[in-house]
C-alpha cells in the first residue's frame, strides 16, 4: 500500500463532513481531497490527487499563501485564510455562477513516517453567512438613514415651529406696540412707546429712533434702547447709507457693506432703516448689536415691518399736532386764535373762581395801525403784527397766554394775576414795544407806540365777556386820552 | 519574576524577529506599506497585567485572538486590538471605509486571520529559540475581561505574563494602531535557559 492509500484509508471520514478539506504535502502535491470538494469544484478525487495544487489553482503559488503554508509543513501553528480578505482559497462556482465565500485553516498534521507535517485544509463555506450579514447591514444601514431622516425631519420642525412661536410672539409685541402708538395723542409720547417695544422685539439689540428736522439735515435722537455707547445722539442726513438710499441698509457678519459715517465703532453689526411715507422722510431707526451673527435675515425683515409701522404712527401723530396747532392758532402771528382765546378765558375765570384768585387781562392795539399799511402796504402791517406777537411771547409767564383778538387788536390772559400786576406788565409791555425796530424791505417801519386796555376779574365783572368789556372799553378810553398810554378799567 | 536587562533585550529581539516576520506577511496582502515597530517587552504577574492594559483597553471585555501551545514551554499568546486599531485595521485590508466598529462574523474572521498571523510570527520564533517543537491549538476569537481571558485555560495564578506591545503604522494612509500581545506562560525558566543559551552563542 502506498503512501496516498493508507492517507484515503486514515482520513475517509473527512468524505463524510459537510467541510472541504484537502491535505497537501510539502511539494504541494494533493494527497487528500475529500467528497465536498469534488462536489464544489467538479474536480474528482482520483484526477487530483497525487497532481500539483497549483496547476489546479495557481493563485496558491503566490508568496501571501507560499510563506504561511511553508511554516505549517515545518509543524508551526495552524493559519487563518479568512473570509474577508482570501474570498475564496478554492474557487469553487455556485449554480447562481458565483465563486463560495470560504473560510480556511490549515493546520499541520504529522506525516506517517513521523517525518515533517502535511498541511489539512478545512473549508468553511460562508457564503450563506456573508450574504446574510451583507442584507443585515443593507437594513441596518437603511434603518440608520431613516432614523437620520426621520431625526432631521424632526428637528426641521422643531426649528419651524419655534420660528412661529417666535413670529407669533413677534407679532403679539408689535400689535401691542400698534395698540398704544394709537392712543397717543403726541409724537412726544410715542417714543417711550416705541422705545419700550423695541427692547421687547429685539433683547439682544440696542437702537435709537432719530427724527430729521426741519431742513431735512439733522437727526437727533429722540430715545434710544439697550446700551448705547456706540450711538452718537445727533448725525447729519449725508452721513447715512439709509438715508442716501432711501432703503434700509444693513451691516452683518455674513454680508460685508459699506459703514454708516455715524457709527463710533466700526465692525459691528448694525441696521439703519429710514422711515418714509409717501416719499418724505421722517427720520432713522437704528439697530446694531455688539455681537456678531445676532442681526439675522428674519431680524432684519422684523425691523423693516416694525419702522414701517412706527413711521405710519409717526407720520399721523406729525399730522394730528400740525392739525391740533392750527385749529387754535392764528396763522399770521401763531399767537393764539379768538376761538381758544374764548375757550381759555372761560376755563380760567371759573377755575380763579373757584380757587378765589384774580386774572388780568391786557387788549393791546397798535396806534394808528391804518397808517402802516397805507404808507408801506398790507405786507408791513402783517409783519409789524408778527413782531409784536414775537415780544408779547416773550412777556409770557406761567400759565400765561397771548392771543390774536382780531385785526390788529392783541389779548394777554394773565391768570392769577392782581388788577395792580397786570397795569405793571401792560406798561411794561408799552416800553417794549418803544424799543422795536421793524423793518421792511430795507425801510425802517418807525417807532411802534401801543394803547392798551386793562380790566380784572373779579373787579371788572364775575364773567368772562364782562371783564372782556370792561378791557375793551379801557382800551377805547386809552384812545380818546390821546393813545400810547395803559388804562386801568373803572 | 525579574529579568536581568540583556536577558530582556534578547526576548525584545526574538519577539521582534517574528512581529517583523508578520509585518511581511502582511504587507504581501495589502497594497500599503504597513510597519510594526519594535515591541517595547515587560514582563508581569498576572496581578500586574490588568493594572498595565486597563489603562490603554479602559473598557471590559476586550476581544482577543488566542493561541494555545504545549510542549517544551506551555501557556497561551493573546493578541488584543483595541477597538479603534481593530476597525481601522480591518478597513484597510479589506478596502473599505473605516466605518461603525461593530464587528460581524466576518469580521471577526478578518480580525481573527490578523491576530493569526501576528502571533504565529512571534510564537515561531520563540519555538525557534527552544529549538523545540510546540504543539498548538486552533486559533479562536474570543471576548471576555482581561481576568478572564488569563484564567481561560490552566495557568495558576503564579503564570508569569510577557507582555509586548507594538504600533503598526501605514504612512500612505497616515493611519496607525496598537497591537497587544501577551504569552501567559506556565513557567519561564525553559525560556530563560533557552535565553542564556542563545546569549552564550552569540
Amino acid at each position: 500500500m502506498n503512501d496516498i492509500q493508507l492517507l484515503e484509508d486514515k482520513f475517509v471520514l473527512l468524505d463524510s463532513i459537510p467541510v472541504g478539506a484537502c491535505i497537501l504535502q510539502e511539494d504541494f502535491t494533493v494527497v487528500f481531497w475529500n467528497k465536498c470538494l469534488e462536489e464544489w469544484t467538479h474536480i474528482p478525487s482520483w484526477e487530483i490527487i497525487g497532481g500539483n495544487i497549483g496547476t489546479y489553482f495557481p493563485h496558491l503559488m503566490q508568496a501571501k499563501y507560499f510563506s504561511r503554508f511553508k511554516q505549517i509543513f515545518e509543524g508551526g501553528p495552524p493559519t487563518i485564510f479568512s473570509a474577508q480578505l482570501h474570498k475564496y482559497i478554492i474557487p469553487a462556482l455556485l449554480p447562481n455562477q458565483q465563486f463560495r465565500i470560504q473560510h480556511a485553516t490549515v493546520t499541520p498534521i504529522p506525516r506517517l513516517n513521523n517525518r515533517g507535517f502535511y498541511a489539512l485544509l478545512v473549508i468553511q463555506d460562508l457564503t450563506e453567512l456573508t450574504n446574510r450579514i451583507q442584507d443585515y447591514r443593507l437594513m441596518r444601514d437603511q434603518a440608520l438613514a431613516e432614523i437620520k431622516e426621520r431625526r432631521q425631519a424632526e428637528a426641521q420642525l422643531q426649528q419651524k415651529t419655534r420660528e412661529l412661536e417666535q413670529r407669533n410672539l413677534e407679532l403679539t409685541h408689535l400689535r401691542a406696540m400698534n395698540d398704544l402708538l394709537q392712543s397717543c395723542l403726541t409724537m412726544k409720547e410715542a417714543y417711550p412707546v416705541v422705545s419700550q417695544s423695541m427692547a421687547r422685539l429685539f433683547p439682544d439689540l440696542q437702537g435709537g429712533l432719530f427724527i430729521i428736522d426741519r431742513d431735512r439735515q439733522l437727526l437727533e435722537s429722540v430715545v434710544t434702547w439697550g446700551d448705547n455707547n456706540q450711538i452718537k445722539t445727533q448725525f447729519l442726513a449725508h452721513e447715512c447709507w439709509a438715508l442716501h438710499q432711501e432703503k434700509a441698509h444693513f451691516a452683518t457678519s455674513q454680508e460685508s457693506s459699506l459703514s454708516c459715517q455715524h457709527l463710533h465703532v466700526l465692525g459691528t453689526e448694525y441696521g439703519c432703516i429710514p422711515m418714509m411715507l409717501h416719499g418724505e422722510v421722517l427720520g432713522v431707526l437704528h439697530l446694531s448689536c455688539p455681537l456678531a451673527e445676532q442681526l439675522t435675515e428674519a431680524q432684519q425683515l422684523l425691523a423693516v415691518t416694525v419702522t414701517e409701522n412706527v413711521a405710519l404712527a409717526l407720520a399721523n401723530l406729525k399730522l394730528r399736532e400740525t392739525l391740533q396747532y392750527q385749529s387754535v392758532r392764528d396763522p399770521l402771528t401763531g399767537l393764539f386764535n379768538r376761538r381758544y382765546m374764548e375757550e381759555f378765558l372761560n376755563r380760567e375765570t371759573h377755575r380763579a373762581q373757584q380757587e378765589q384768585h384774580s386774572l388780568g387781562i391786557i387788549m393791546v392795539d397798535v396806534d394808528r395801525f391804518k397808517n402802516f399799511n397805507d404808507a408801506f402796504g398790507h405786507e408791513a402791517g402783517d409783519r409789524i403784527l408778527r413782531e409784536l406777537a414775537l415780544c408779547l411771547q416773550r412777556q409770557l409767564r406761567g400759565l400765561d397766554i397771548a392771543c390774536r383778538y382780531g385785526g390788529d387788536e392783541l389779548l394777554l390772559i394773565l391768570p392769577e394775576t392782581s388788577l395792580t400786576e397786570t397795569w405793571q406788565r401792560a406798561e411794561k409791555l408799552r416800553a417794549e414795544a418803544k424799543n422795536l425796530k421793524v423793518w421792511h424791505r430795507q425801510q425802517f417801519l418807525g417807532a411802534i407806540a401801543l394803547s392798551l386796555g386793562v380790566a380784572c376779574f373779579p373787579e371788572h365783572g364775575l364773567k368772562s365777556e364782562a371783564v372782556l368789556r370792561a378791557a375793551d372799553a379801557a382800551l377805547l378810553r386809552a384812545k380818546k386820552e390821546g393813545r400810547d398810554r395803559t388804562i386801568a378799567a373803572s | 519574576m525579574n529579568l536581568t536587562p540583556s536577558q530582556l533585550d534578547i526576548l525584545q529581539e526574538i519577539i521582534n524577529i517574528g512581529v517583523g516576520r508578520a509585518a511581511n506577511v502582511l504587507n504581501e496582502m495589502i497594497a500599503a506599506h504597513i510597519r510594526l515597530q519594535v515591541p517595547a517587552i515587560k514582563v508581569l504577574s498576572r496581578l500586574d497585567i490588568k493594572q498595565e492594559l486597563s489603562a490603554r483597553l479602559r473598557l471590559e471585555p476586550i476581544s482577543s485572538v488566542r493561541l494555545g501551545f504545549t510542549g517544551t514551554l506551555s501557556g497561551n499568546a493573546h493578541l488584543v486590538f483595541p477597538t479603534d486599531s481593530a476597525s481601522k485595521l480591518v478597513a484597510i485590508l479589506t478596502d473599505e471605509e473605516i466605518g461603525t466598529p461593530d464587528l460581524d462574523a466576518v469580521k471577526i474572521g478578518t480580525l481573527t486571520e490578523v491576530g493569526n498571523i501576528v502571533i504565529n510570527g512571534a510564537i515561531g520564533s520563540i519555538s525557534n529559540l527552544l529549538k523545540q517543537q510546540l504543539r498548538y491549538s486552533m486559533p479562536a476569537y474570543i471576548e471576555g475581561s482581561i481576568e478572564q481571558l488569563l484564567t481561560n485555560g490552566s495557568s495558576s495564578i503564579n503564570a508569569t505574563i510577557l507582555l509586548a506591545q507594538t504600533r503598526f503604522t501605514i504612512d500612505q494612509l497616515q493611519v496607525e494602531g496598537d497591537i497587544i500581545l501577551f504569552f501567559n506562560l506556565g513557567s519561564f525558566d525553559i525560556l530563560l535557559t533557552s535565553i542564556e543559551q542563545y546569549y552564550g552563542e552569540c
